[in-house]
């Protein structure tokens, strides 16, 4: 009985699984004996492809001896399922026990005592028949003398066997498997085994534990990062809406009580800034501001113009109308709105930019343009403007 | 023999019993004994050569150095080729000698010997009298090769102007594959075959 092999793992020249896989200098594996044999007895060339080769053109190749290593195959006779490995394949179809032995069947050059030592070899039927009468008596003598050994192997076992039974009863003599004892042996077995099993399910939960806690801590750290997003895309439409706000400004100045107090305490240094927003995407980049006016009795409003990301593409200065509203949150009739032209003389109207020796102006045009008095704080405070601690101020700003 | 050569034959013999070729009928290796060391191959003459519709059978002999040695081959089957010999049958193909490789099996010999059936090599003649002929007469030449795979490996061309010429010596006393063998070697000249004959 003969395996199929892997080509991968085959010696072309014995056609069996390559032991001690020597490859040659042009790419071919054959057995460390094999190829040597080749190369003792023939021209100095590869049995493949006919290229020269010595042996310092082989090279132990490891890599292939350990997969073959690692290779099993099972016994392809009915009834044996050994596995065994590739390497001793042949090894194990001559001595599996469930071969389909020739020499048992009925055959016409074999001497059916062939097996108990009868050497003589027949050439065909006649001759066996001629054998197998002529040989009575050698074929008699062999019997008895195999009957003989057969009989003495297994006395000997026999005895083996006895002793080996003895030093069992010996060591435990007391083990009775219908007794209680052995009863509790089984359930104390049981036990361990179970308790064993119980060990490695604590270990279990505990592993899925830490890997839980590992889990909520990312979820902590997600969720985390997700309202930093929010903030963050917050903070974008901020600035997106102050790009693509037209020039519209709408302010809602809230705590007005608060900030009053504070314009009033320290008029100078007390100044309220919008955010810088833009005319029309791609337009002027301007602010409006609110203070306190010296006196302490108007508010003044303003605009400044800023630093913006487009003022290359401008013309300078700016020329445009500014509306400055402060609007009644129930009558509108009362609003509060001055409209103004800007003026081209103006410092408040030129590009905010770098200055002469390279010093940075800041990015907004210290030069304000607006009302120093834009309504008295009385009026503010009485006629109803104040909604909610707020006030509302609308800044238009169009160009011209 | 030893360990390796009968593996290895137990192995391409295997090989060649599953082999496409063996299913097409066109090569086929079988025991002689239980031994592993004489096989009996068998080749079809390949198609479109004088060899077609042939069989012809094939003596190997495994040496106990195979496959450091080369099988040793032999046409049992008589054949007219300029590679093989007429008389013997032995075969000039340079692997069955100095080119010979452990990796080539019974199977790569029997379609090598099938390859040189049907592409002789005249310049490198086993046989001189048909190389000579192969070369000069071709015409005879074919004639004559498919008329020798009639007689002896069962093609289907017969021949009866050849018939009757051997019919002739044959009436004369000689043997009838002396007599073939005589007006093969002399391009079918009866008067030379004879002369040869009785000389």
């Amino acid at each position: 009985m003969l395996s199929v092999i892997n080509p991968r793992f085959e010696c072309s020249i014995c056609l069996n699984c390559l032991k001690d896989p020597m490859l040659t200098r042009c790419g071919h594996r054959f057995c460390y004996e094999c190829i040597h044999e080749w190369l003792k007895r023939q021209s100095q060339s590869c049995p493949i492809d006919s290229l020269p080769l010595s042996i310092d053109g082989l090279f132990p190749d490891n890599y292939t001896k350990r997969e073959i290593y690692e290779q099993t195959v099972t016994c392809l006779n009915n009834g044996c399922d050994a596995v065994v490995p590739l390497l001793e394949v042949d090894e194990h179809y001559t001595s599996c026990k469930f071969n389909k032995n020739p020499i048992n069947g009925i055959s016409d050059n074999i001497c059916p005592f062939h097996l108990i030592g009868c050497k003589d070899i027949v050439k065909n039927k006649n001759e066996l028949l001629n054998h197998l009468v002529m040989g009575v008596h050698r074929h008699v003598t062999l019997l008895s003398k195999s009957h003989i050994d057969l009989m003495n192997k297994i006395q000997n076992k026999d005895n083996a066997h006895s002793k080996a039974l003895e030093a069992t009863q010996l060591w435990d003599a007391n083990k009775d498997p219908n007794s209680e004892k052995a009863l509790m042996s089984n359930l104390y077995e049981r036990i361990v085994v179970l308790e064993q099993i119980n060990i490695e399910k604590d270990k279990d939960i505990e592993r899925l534990n830490q890997n839980n806690a590992m889990k909520d801590k990312d979820i902590e750290q997600l969720s985390q990062t997700v309202n930093n997003l929010i903030i963050e895309l917050g903070q974008t439409q901020n600035a997106i809406s102050l790009v693509t706000c037209n020039g519209v400004y709408v302010w809602r100045f809230e705590n007005f009580t608060e900030s009053l107090k504070l314009m009033k305490e320290k008029p100078l240094q007390t100044r309220y800034y919008t955010p810088g927003f833009y005319t029309s995407s791609a337009g002027y980049k301007v602010c409006g501001r609110i203070n306190i006016s010296t006196d302490n009795r108007n508010l003044s409003l303003f605009i400044h113009m800023m630093r913006g990301d487009y003022d290359d593409t401008l013309i300078w200065p700016f020329s445009g109308q500014i509306t400055l509203s402060l609007i009644h949150p129930t009558n509108p009739i009362q609003n509060t709105c001055l409209k103004m032209q800007s003026s081209p003389e103006s410092e408040a109207f030129r590009r905010c930019s770098f200055g002469n020796n390279g010093i940075e102006v800041p990015p907004i045009n210290p030069r304000a343009f607006g009302y120093t008095e834009f309504i008295t704080v009385d009026e503010v405070l009485q006629n109803g403007y104040i909604k909610n601690d707020t006030i509302v101020i609308k800044i238009i700003v169009e160009c011209i | 023999m030893n360990n390796i050569a009968t593996q290895r034959i137990k192995r391409e013999f295997k090989e060649v019993i599953k082999s496409e070729e063996l299913a097409k009928c066109s090569i086929k290796v079988d025991l002689v004994g239980d031994s592993y060391t004489e096989l009996k191959g068998e080749i079809a003459g390949p198609p479109d050569t004088p060899y077609e519709g042939g069989k012809f059978f094939l003596e190997i002999k495994v040496p106990e150095t195979y496959p450091f040695n080369p099988p040793k081959v032999r046409f049992m089957t008589k054949i007219w080729h300029p590679n093989i010999s007429s008389v013997t049958g032995a075969i000039c193909l340079d692997i069955l000698k100095d080119q010979w490789a452990a990796a080539m099996t019974l199977r790569t010999v029997l379609l090598s010997l099938q390859a040189l059936m049907a592409a002789a090599e005249p310049d490198d003649p086993q046989d001189a009298v048909v190389a000579k002929q192969y070369k000069e007469y071709p015409e005879i030449f074919a004639k004559t090769a498919s008329y020798w795979t009639n007689v002896y490996a069962g093609g289907p061309n017969k021949n009866t102007d050849f018939d009757s010429k051997i019919q002739r010596l044959k009436d004369m006393g000689i043997e009838s594959d002396q007599a073939r063998g005589a007006l093969s070697t002399f391009n079918w000249d009866l008067e030379r075959a004879t002369e040869q004959l009785f000389s």
